[in-house]
């Protein structure tokens, strides 16, 4: 299970690495509208625009428009109807030149608008197109912000994005805005591609104290223990950053989780303990099924079986009821076992059985794995990468389907046509994208559903073994005791009534005396 | 015959493992939430605004304030408590003084009130607010006497009452409290109380 978490941490480092710092776009860096609008149009500024592309072509002939367009699109932009502005500023982009004036403030803007109605993936490719073409050095800045705080809040297509854009312009000079974050990308980039000088070099460039520097640190400390073989320099870089205030909380958090996976694995249970007691979550927020398994394996093997089953009965909440956490069932059983209470150990174990025994079946006959609903759904949860695409195609179904509500709107201007292939062309390529992910994330997911089977089977036998096992008088007395819930002063003991309460998950305890006198007795 | 008893005494045995572990058919353990009490109070001020509003013949309001101090997380000691009332006829009262010419010392109206009391506080919990958020809050239960001046004169008597308490921070709460005081010189007098304010805890707070 640990192995298997280090790699999950380092997977959703090199996988992923959203911005955190998002910069203030159109409010600090954004024209006013009379800066924005300059000298009127090019005269021939009517010619088609070379920004659409192939499907462009295949479109009706643009009609030439001038800088009246633009200025009617940006005074609806600032009245705030997006909705109004939008189809005049593509119409702008699709009849001027690529040399107009206003061209890229128009894709800019356009893509501000589109974000605002809900087409993230639309505005980033408008965005993309005016930091590509950088062809106006005012305008680049002010679309590397806008890019950077709608990839801080959605899911994107990240070879647009983080290959194409960041990583595969060189931008020149990059005002200190966002130099952190086209450094930070470019530096990922290459580190992906193992170009490891490169992106070292990048990550020394970006400011001290900076979030993207705190991300640069955290993969740097888990290069040095997955790459490098270091774990001692990784676990102190990493406990400089679980401790250091200016990193953000996720960075934080991500490096405490990965200092508790350390030392769990080196059995330092209770300093594994205190690292993930150390991660910090919103209020009611339940925070990530995961660390409660993992909490609840430090909790056992530190002999506190209460609270380790706990936060194993947390998990069957409805934040986590869909969750891929086999192991449970094996911990479940385990606690039990110990504590004598052996039907239930069995049940726990054989838990297993019935959640995911359909799956199993169709393993064991090399069936198609993504017939099975838990498995496709563990595919995509297990593996950041599979999961990231998942929720890429999601995110394109949605915004895809949204075009129906603007389609009558958008449809003088061509928008609704352009927008319609330039969904269905991105989400063809992120199912694609998907597919290639679940194929080996599903092949992970069985893999682990067999060795948890494995598990299962084997304590299935010992349970069966120690029911009918002959014990010496006491031995099995001596085995932990239950607690007394209340027995803390500070505490306040709220009883499980079948409510979960967010704020409560952490906190559950099963107060679980030991049969074991009476299971010796018995015998 | 022998035989019977031998398979008899077979499927016994065999069912003894059954019998042993015939109690777990049930999920074993009581599960809890066991959280840290996220409030406590130690030196608590209240101030507040009080209703009298049971006589007909008048209402009393004014201000009251208390100090109590918290032995623990169920009992307190609420040490002092005073407050003035001020007079707000009602049209009854009016009605006699106009109508049937009754005198207004007739009347007798609570204008100082003082008292101590025992703090019972044994119901601590939450809601969920608009499930966005989680508010603490607790009721609690009140014992004790009182000494109230009237316009004529001075009466004691015992008091019970009955509040609730919700938390604004580890130093704010809001409370609000019903009281009843049964005074006796002069015959039976009845006194019904509503305060509502802000409590501020000093100390005691995690």
């Amino acid at each position: 299970m640990r192995t298997l978490s280090l790699a999950m941490l380092s997977a959703l480092l090199l996988a992923a690495a959203p911005g955190s710092e998002p910069a203030s776009a159109e409010k600090s860096g954004a024209p006013s509208p009379e800066a924005v609008v300059p000298a009127a149009a090019a005269a021939d500024d009517s010619a088609p625009s070379a920004a659409e592309g192939k499907e462009g072509a295949q479109e009706d002939e643009p009609v030439g428009v001038g800088p009246e367009t633009f200025d009617e699109a940006l005074e609806l932009h600032y009245g705030g109807t997006p909705r109004e502005a939008a189809p005049l500023f593509f119409q702008y982009v699709r009849g001027s030149a690529r040399t107009a004036d206003n061209y890229e403030w128009a894709q800019y803007f356009l893509g501000n608008d589109l974000a605002q109605l809900g087409f993230t993936h639309a505005a980033f490719n408008f965005y993309a197109e005016v930091a590509k073409t950088r062809s106006r050095a005012e305008v680049l800045p002010v679309v590397l912000g806008a890019l950077e705080k709608l990839s801080a809040r959605t899911v994107y297509d990240a070879e647009l994005v983080e290959r194409e854009v960041l990583g595969g312009t060189d931008f020149g000079f990059v005002p200190a805005s966002v130099r952190d974050y086209v450094r930070f990308h470019k530096g990922m980039v290459d580190y992906r591609n193992g170009h490891l000088r490169w992106a070292w070099g990048h990550f020394d460039k970006l400011e001290q104290g900076s979030g993207y520097h705190a991300r640069a640190r955290l993969v740097r400390a888990v290069h040095k223990l997955e790459k490098e073989n270091a774990p001692e320099p990784a676990l102190a870089e990493l406990e400089a950053l679980s401790a250091d205030e200016k990193a953000p909380r996720e960075v934080r958090n991500d490096a405490r989780v990965a200092v508790a996976r350390l030392r769990f694995e080196r059995g330092e249970y209770k300093k594994a303990h205190v690292a993930y007691d150390a991660v910090e979550l919103p209020e009611l927020d339940p925070g990530r099924g995961q660390l409660y398994l993992e909490k609840a394996w430090t909790y056992y093997r530190m002999g506190e079986a209460s609270q380790a089953m706990g936060l194993l009965l947390a998990l069957d909440a409805p934040s986590f009821r869909e969750l891929f956490l086999p192991e449970k069932y094996v911990l479940a059983s385990l606690i039990y076992k110990d504590r004598c209470h052996y039907l239930p150990a069995k049940r726990a174990a054989r838990g297993f059985t019935r959640r995911y025994g359909p799956a199993l079946r169709l393993v064991r006959e090399r069936g198609d794995l993504k017939s099975d609903e838990r498995l496709l759904a563990a595919a995509l949860q297990i593996e950041p990468a599979s999961r990231r695409a998942g929720e890429l195609v999601a995110r394109l179904e949605l915004e895809r389907d949204l075009i129906d509500a603007y389609a009558s709107r958008f449809e003088a201007s061509g928008l609704t046509r352009r927008l319609r292939q330039l969904y269905e062309r991105a989400l063809a390529e992120a199912i694609r994208q998907r597919e290639i992910a679940l194929e080996h994330a599903l092949a992970a997911a069985a893999d682990r559903l067999l060795r948890e089977e494995e598990q299962v089977r084997l304590l299935d036998y010992e349970i069966g073994l120690d029911l009918y096992k002959r014990v010496k008088k006491g031995a099995l007395l001596a085995e932990a005791q239950a607690i007394d819930l209340a027995a803390d002063e500070d505490a306040v003991v709220y009883p499980f009534d079948g409510e979960y309460w967010n704020d409560e998950l952490m906190d559950f305890r099963l107060d679980l005396p030991s049969r074991c006198a009476a299971a010796e007795g018995d015998r | 015959m022998r035989a019977r008893a031998f398979f008899l005494g077979m499927a016994l045995w065999m069912a003894l493992p059954s019998a042993a572990v015939a109690d777990e058919t049930l999920e074993p353990g009581r599960l809890a939430a066991v959280q840290r009490r996220k409030f406590r109070l130690d030196h608590e001020l209240f101030a507040a605004g009080t209703l009298l509003p049971l006589d007909a013949f008048y209402k009393g309001i004014g201000p009251v304030a208390s100090y109590t101090f918290h032995f623990g997380d169920a009992f307190g000691w609420e040490v002092a408590r005073a407050g003035y009332s001020f007079r707000l006829e009602t049209s009854l009262h009016e009605q006699l003084e106009n109508d049937f010419k009754v005198s207004a010392t007739e009347f007798e109206e609570a204008q100082l009130l003082l008292g101590s009391a025992l703090v019972f506080r044994p119901l601590y919990g939450k809601l969920a607010l608009m499930n966005s958020s989680v508010i603490h809050g607790e009721m609690f239960g009140l014992l004790g006497g009182s000494v109230m001046r009237f316009t004529r004169s001075f009466k004691p008597g015992p008091q019970a009452g009955l509040g609730f308490r919700l938390y604004l921070s580890e130093a704010i709460s809001f409370r609000t409290e019903a009281r009843y005081h049964l005074l006796f010189s002069g015959g039976l007098t009845h006194v019904v109380e509503i305060s509502s304010g802000f409590a501020f805890n000093l100390g005691g707070a995690d």
